[in-house]
């Protein structure tokens, strides 16, 4: 929900006061309060354990946004972006030894996750859009076009964010462990620019540590592309990589994504991507599949098959069953049947 | 590094291009900012109603505060807050309320283009109560 100041002087006078502050240079103020929960019911069976655990869904976690903007008197305008994650048991967090106890820590409130995800300001006008403070980096979502409705349950990522601390059997090796969709340097601290010309925008972001990365977006109607290279350079492990992705929507409702992800770490590791759905009405649903190799142990591959339904504006249920699979001897699938709600505020 | 090498070369002719389309004026603001689906729901929230507005009200003693909110797929909308004599509040104390408003205006910003705007409003306070 936004809020935008209104005609009389007394309510700009107490919306504004009320709401944010800013220099007296601007000449329209918007603010916007929004956010999401999103929960999930899990049946898991790793081949060693099963049970059933209630878990806050890491793909698009429980977290509220604020986000202001004004129009300064050049033509130009500015803002910020201030967001926090607030997850209990974090399904990306959730371990075998869970399955049989009040969820990560043993106990009610021990599984509590908070993080900021984006605090930064910004300025654009007809010389692009320049951002500073924690957000995306140019390359983030890099790896992650999807345009097929059912991303909030099946996407380049869901193995790590549903199943990263889960175990393939009594084998030590988790999916996390396995499986990335290296999708660039995420959120980060940075100075960001981008720019558009014609249907193409351009980024580029410098981060501390020195990373660097540069990305490439293209978006019509029906297709979305983006393209990105980074270089972490003194942070982190140093690591650069590469990433595109890649989602089409026909007009049937038939869709088709795709990915691929790369990085220049020992092995020269890599994921692979493809998803085929179909929306209908408020339905959609998809098939996947996806493989990462060389990353760790051993390759790792999963499929899954995904429904989401928008029951009304706001609120949305999704279900999913999904097989992971490690080649390592010992290493038994990972079956999870997952159910959940999303509900935007 | 293979990948720094093709960041740098790609980066090169980027920044040429830019600095050539920028220079020619042409308006490089038009950046794609949709939203990823997954990231953040489309569409309104669960408290707007069938227009797309949500309406939040609050109230103390001698004010109330309400707030009119639209929430549209991209979420366009607008609130504002304003005192009001409500039903519960005597006009005695609906004219302090306002009165102490004006008084805040009148001593930080008497030239104002918001405080003749409020002057505005008083008078069309005065018109409909005689009405």
């Amino acid at each position: 929900m936004k809020i935008k100041n209104r005609a009389t002087a007394l309510q700009t006078t107490l919306a504004t006061s009320a709401l944010i502050l800013l220099p007296s240079a601007v000449q329209a103020v918007e603010v916007e309060v929004s956010g999401q929960v999103n929960r999930l019911i899990q049946g898991v069976d790793n081949g060693e354990e099963s049970g059933v655990v209630h878990a806050d869904n890491s793909a698009s976690g429980t977290r509220w946004r604020f986000a202001g903007q004004g129009d300064l008197d050049n033509g130009m305008s500015a803002g910020l972006l201030y967001e926090t994650q607030l997850q209990s048991n974090p399904s990306s967090e959730i371990t075998a030894g869970n399955l049989d106890s009040d969820g990560i820590g043993g106990n009610v409130g021990g599984g509590d996750y908070f993080s900021t995800r984006h605090a930064n300001v910004w300025m654009k006008g007809n010389f692009g859009k320049v951002t500073m403070g924690q957000g995306s980096g140019a390359t983030d979502g890099s790896a992650e076009v999807d345009d097929s409705g059912t991303s909030v349950i099946q996407y380049s990522a869901s193995s790590g964010d549903l199943l990263g601390s889960m175990e393939y059997g009594d084998s030590g090796v988790t999916v996390g462990d396995v499986r990335s969709n290296f999708d660039g340097l995420g959120r980060n601290d940075n100075l960001r620019y981008d720019a558009a010309i014609g249907n193409v925008t351009l980024a580029g972001s410098i981060g501390n540590g020195d990373k660097i990365e540069a990305s490439a977006r293209y978006a019509i109607e029906n297709l979305k592309i983006m393209l990105g290279f980074w270089d972490q350079n003194d942070s982190g492990d140093g690591l650069s990589g590469s990433a595109i992705s890649a989602s089409w929507v026909g007009d049937s409702g038939l869709n088709l994504t795709g990915s691929y992800g790369t990085d220049d770490r020992d092995g020269d590791p890599d994921n692979i991507y493809f998803k085929v759905g179909f929306k209908q009405g408020d339905n959609a649903f998809g098939i996947d599949w996806s493989e990462t190799s060389d990353l760790g142990a051993g390759d790792a591959e999963s499929y899954s098959i995904a429904w989401v339904r928008s029951m009304m504006p706001g609120i949305e249920v999704y279900a999913s069953y999904r097989v992971e699979s490690l080649d390592v001897s010992g290493a038994d699938d990972i079956d999870a049947l997952t159910g959940g709600a999303r509900i935007k505020f | 590094m293979p990948h720094r090498g093709r960041i740098l070369s790609g980066l090169a002719p980027a920044a040429l291009l830019l600095l050539i389309t920028g220079c020619s004026g042409a308006n490089l603001g038009d950046i794609d900012e949709s939203v990823d689906s997954r990231e953040q729901m489309p569409g309104p929230g669960i408290f707007a109603d069938e227009d797309g507005e949500t309406t939040l009200k609050w109230s103390s003693d001698s004010t109330e505060a309400e707030a009119t909110v639209s929430d549209t797929n991209s979420a366009a909308v607008t609130a504002s807050a304003a005192t009001s004599a409500a039903a519960t509040v005597s006009p005695e104390q609906a004219e302090f309320e306002q009165f102490k408003a004006w008084n805040e205006l009148r001593t930080n910003g008497a030239e104002s283009a918001e405080y003749q705007e409020f002057l505005q409003w008083l008078e069309y306070q005065k018109f409909k109560s005689s009405q």
